[in-house]
């Protein structure tokens, strides 16, 4: 399989007050065409830094370097023009929020045209009826009606299958999807997870799906890559990766959100501290200062990310189980 | 962004540290800071460094122009008093005006404004309509009506114009304190047993006094403004004693004869005038947390 | 079980909706709740956003007021308690909220905000006794004392949220309301939180009313559940048995909903809710779940009562009798 999305090397820095903060840090990632790729990570991992960078949509302090090539082309640093031309079409995003993604004073019909007039140049009669046909698609019933109202008289679990109808209007290759249950109901969520599933498998659309959440992620992704103040520390096929983690800090993502279907324990199990600051020089493993396994060697020399069998890769002096 | 605690760095600035820093660095907000210290210091010191006294009347020297030649660096007036020492003069009675007319409008407002919008209901609704009722009167008919009652004394001026000018302070108080009784921190005082005096002093007022401050930097000129205007018609400041106000009054009627008369308080005015505008437009760039 | 300490009796909240106050529409935000909290006890609450759980919290401390019901501290009525004497009460009844930095004054460093409900509970402490005690408890919250100095925003999401509670637990409080304290935080944060609450609370002996939208961690620090849906509770039950057997329909399909770790679990899970709840405003008459619930029927047009099923069990479903038994969940 070929890859849709590969990147290489990246690294963003922001410039604020007078301080570099690391948001990215040689991060390299490959998407098959197709495929459903995890990235998970807490708040400050710079998972959504990498999103935008993808997408182009880094803030105006931002510097990256490196390569991000989509289907074969450069796309970092790539002309506005060429960006804007493969943005909403072959290339599409979700967000968390899908209150603030859709324009508050448009009806949902003429947003949801809007898409393929201007990146199919396709008549607006034409574009409606394609638009009503997607609608219906991403379950929304009544879609004659919905197509009339604004995106305030939708619920959030709704706005956010219309936006997952709209980015899906053009055919994209790519699809990211960065917190897009986060802010919804757990009925809901699974509801929109089911529905990503489901669109993936029709429209044969790649998916990065970036959360917070594990447990969101394993319903969706095949692969996971898991990142830690701005570098990925490891990577692996999903199953193999809730299975056994070899980077600690899979391990206590895994073992610290309680399970609904687990045992009970008497205290949670925590990690304790919190993440470095980016702005700040980090000198060996980022994750060292809470690591129960770091060594004296893990605060000197920074760990690299290093196969560790045909499909897994771990950033880490001190694997766990192998 | 997280960071852990021995990397905050040297001592916790507040909001307002930050803010002074900033603003300091703005260099309009710098230079106009630094024209009003030095008009406040000449309308204090300045006076003195002349030997001429403001009533006094020079009968070899009526309506002399600005020279160095001789003690009347900016000239005099028609009745021959120096118009460089009845400037300054005139330049602080202004100032006073502008300062004292602000801070009663300031604690006015900012109590009856935060009383309101923290009260709502019935309460907020009753004071509201009391500052419409206000604001819906002339004030010039208002002003008269009070020199006409208790004679032209420059306290009274204080007062009323400072009385009138609290309606806008209380209107912008109350919007913020309106915003901020929803927010979390004044219900989490509330859930504490805080008393509505407590969270009003404690809690709204310390959280409205950045906009407050900006607004109140552009209320000092407004109240100049005002206090010349008053004085133009004749309603302000009493003859020996003179404003800004008067002297342009005066100067506008001499203007083809006697230019300087007009030219020099006026360009005094315009300097005030501007410089708090543009400190008040910096200060609110400077407080505004959000953008840093 | 000890006798309770808070006892919330058919409280009912009811809220206006629309602009004009002569065509205002009032609807019920909290309908008839009633429930009991022992001491030392954490009693936990789930449902949908939305639902009124906040509401409750707030109704329950009388930051809101209450259209109906008795709230009794200690067999006291809270709601009809004067302003002086609910102010004075506030010392017993703390609470939590979500979003850390939000609650926590802008202007105020965190000693000074430690410091208030001392100054407001303890008057005739000195300056100097007041210091000591903010120092002890930032140390027991696991900050350092030195943070007195410091600003709110200078602090993580949840470094502050341990401020946060320590100003909760201030003026050592014998009910604690945590109103999604822990939702807006990191998961490996969360921990640290969940387990600092637990410790406070076999220290104190208080008791906790536990709101959140996240089951896994209600199920972890509850020993009762509330399940609220469209401001009514449908279910109470002791946390072993709700999450082993839930009864109605809407916590049976909550459960089914949360996302599991182990790939290819969440397919098979029993029971797939369709739809989002309604707004509030035009909750169904009748039971209020009916909408969207798989088993409703002709009967479901009347309110269902709250009805014993087990001992400390009550649901709110006229089909309790008729439901399918409970599958669980693939392990």
């Amino acid at each position: 399989m070929s890859a849709i999305l590969a990147i290489d090397g990246l690294s963003v820095e922001f410039r604020r007050a007078g301080a570099a903060i690391g948001a990215l840090r040689q991060v390299g990632l490959k998407v098959a065409a197709g495929e459903c790729v995890g990235i998970v990570g807490e708040s400050g991992s710079g998972k959504t830094q990498l999103g935008m960078a993808v997408m182009g949509l880094l803030p105006a302090n931002a510097a990256a370097s490196g390569s991000i090539r989509f289907a074969g082309r450069e796309i970092l640093a790539a002309p506005r023009a060429l960006l804007q031309s493969l943005r909403g079409a072959k290339l599409a995003m979700i967000f968390q929020d899908p209150q603030s993604s859709l324009t508050p004073h448009l009806r949902i019909g003429v947003q949801l045209a809007e898409v393929l007039v201007f990146h199919r140049k396709m008549p607006r009669r034409r574009a409606q009826d394609a638009a009503l046909a997607m609608l219906r698609r991403v379950g929304i019933d009544d879609a004659a009606r919905r197509m009339r109202q604004y995106p305030h008289e939708l619920s959030g679990g709704m706005r956010q299958r219309v936006l997952i109808g709209m980015s899906l209007l053009c055919g994209p290759d790519l699809l990211i999807a960065d917190e897009p249950t986060t802010a919804l109901d757990v009925a809901v969520q699974a509801q929109v997870i089911g529905l990503l599933q489901d669109m993936r498998r029709e429209f044969h659309t790649a998916i990065v799906l970036i959360s917070h959440d594990l447990a969101v992620v394993a319903g969706l992704a095949e692969r996971i890559y898991v990142m830690y103040a701005g570098r990925i520390v490891e990577t692996a096929r999903a199953a193999d990766l809730y299975r056994g983690p070899r980077h600690p800090y899979t391990a206590a993502l895994l073992r610290c959100a309680p399970r609904i279907d687990a045992a009970l324990a008497p205290r949670l199990d925590t990690l304790p501290g919190q993440p470095p600051n980016l702005a700040l020089p980090i000198e060996g493993c980022a994750f060292a200062p809470r690591c129960w396994r770091a060594t004296e060697r893990c605060t000197r020399e920074r760990p690299l990310l290093l196969p560790a069998d045909a499909t897994a890769q771990a950033a880490c002096h001190h694997p766990l189980c192998a | 962004m997280s960071a852990p605690p021995e990397d905050l760095g040297p001592l916790a600035p507040g909001l307002w540290r930050g803010a002074g820093r900033r603003l300091l660095t703005d260099r309009a907000a710098t230079a106009a800071l630094a024209a009003i210290f030095a008009l406040i210091a000449a309308a204090i010191i300045g006076p003195h460094v002349n030997p001429n006294r403001f009533d006094a009347i020079d009968w070899g020297n009526i309506a002399v122009g600005p020279s160095l030649r001789h003690a009347h660096w900016l000239g005099t007036d028609r009745l021959g008093r120096d118009l460089f020492v009845r400037t300054l003069l005139g330049t602080r009675i202004s100032l006073a005006i502008g300062l004292v007319a602000t801070s009663v409008s300031l604690a006015v407002g900012i109590v009856y404004g935060a009383v309101a919008g923290f009260a709502g209901g019935r309460v907020d609704h009753l004071m509201m309509r009391v500052i419409e009722i206000l604001s819906g009167l002339p004030l010039i008919f208002f002003v008269i009506l009070l020199t006409v009652v208790f004679g032209r004394n420059l306290l009274l001026l204080f007062v009323s114009i400072g009385a009138i000018g609290w309606l806008t302070m209380a209107r912008i108080v109350r919007g913020q304190a309106m915003v901020l009784r929803g927010r979390e921190f004044i219900e989490a005082a509330v859930a504490g047993g805080a008393g509505p005096a407590r969270i009003i002093f404690r809690h709204i007022v310390p959280n409205v006094i950045g906009p407050v401050i900006v607004y109140a930097t552009l209320t000092v000129p407004q109240m100049i403004l005002f206090e010349s205007f008053l004085s133009f018609l004749g309603l302000g400041v009493q003859e020996p004693q003179a404003s800004l106000g008067t002297l342009i009054a005066e100067g506008a009627a001499e203007m083809e004869s006697a230019p300087w008369m007009l030219l020099v308080p006026g360009v005094v005015l315009a300097i005030l005038l501007i410089s708090f505008n543009v400190l008040g437009d910096a200060l609110r760039d400077a407080l505004d947390v959000k953008e840093h | 079980m000890n006798a309770p300490l808070l006892e919330v009796r058919d409280l009912r909240v009811e809220f206006a909706a629309g602009r004009h106050a002569m065509r205002r529409k009032r609807f019920v935000a909290l309908q008839d709740v009633s429930f009991d909290l022992p001491a030392a006890t954490t009693v936990g609450l789930v449902g949908e956003s939305g639902c009124g759980k906040s509401t409750l919290a707030r109704a329950i401390l009388r930051l809101i007021p209450a259209a109906g019901g008795r709230v009794l501290w200690r067999g006291e009525d809270l709601l009809t308690l004067s302003r002086a004497a609910l102010r004075r009460r506030r010392r017993d009844l703390q609470i939590v909220f979500q979003d850390p930095l939000a609650s926590l004054d802008p202007q105020m460093t965190v000693g000074d905000i430690l410091g208030e409900p001392l100054e407001i509970f303890e008057a005739a402490l000195g300056a100097r006794e007041r210091r000591a005690r903010t120092g002890e408890m930032l140390a027991r919250v696991g900050l350092e004392p030195w943070m007195a100095a410091r600003y709110p925003h200078e602090f993580s999401g949840g470094q502050c949220q341990r401020i946060g509670i320590a100003r909760a637990m201030m003026p050592r409080p014998q009910l604690l309301i945590c109103d999604e304290a822990v939702s807006s935080l990191d998961v490996s944060i969360q921990g640290q939180i969940v387990n600092l609450l637990s410790d406070l609370q076999r220290e104190t002996g208080m008791a906790m009313l536990f709101i959140s939208h996240n089951l896994s961690v209600v199920r972890h620090v509850s020993r009762q559940v509330l399940v609220m849906y469209l401001g009514r509770l449908v279910e109470s039950a002791p946390r072993d048995e709700l999450f082993a057997a839930p009864l109605h329909p809407f916590t049976r399909a909550l459960i089914g909903a949360v996302p599991r770790i182990r790939p290819g679990a969440q397919a098979e899970a029993a029971e797939r809710l369709a739809g989002e709840p309604p707004p509030l405003r035009s909750a169904p008459s009748g039971c209020v779940f009916r909408s969207r619930c798989a088993h409703a029927a002709a009967i479901c047009a009347a309110a269902p009562p709250l009805q014993r099923a087990a001992e400390g069990h009550m649901v709110a479903c006229h089909r309790l009798h008729e439901l399918p038994p409970w599958t669980a969940l693939p392990k």
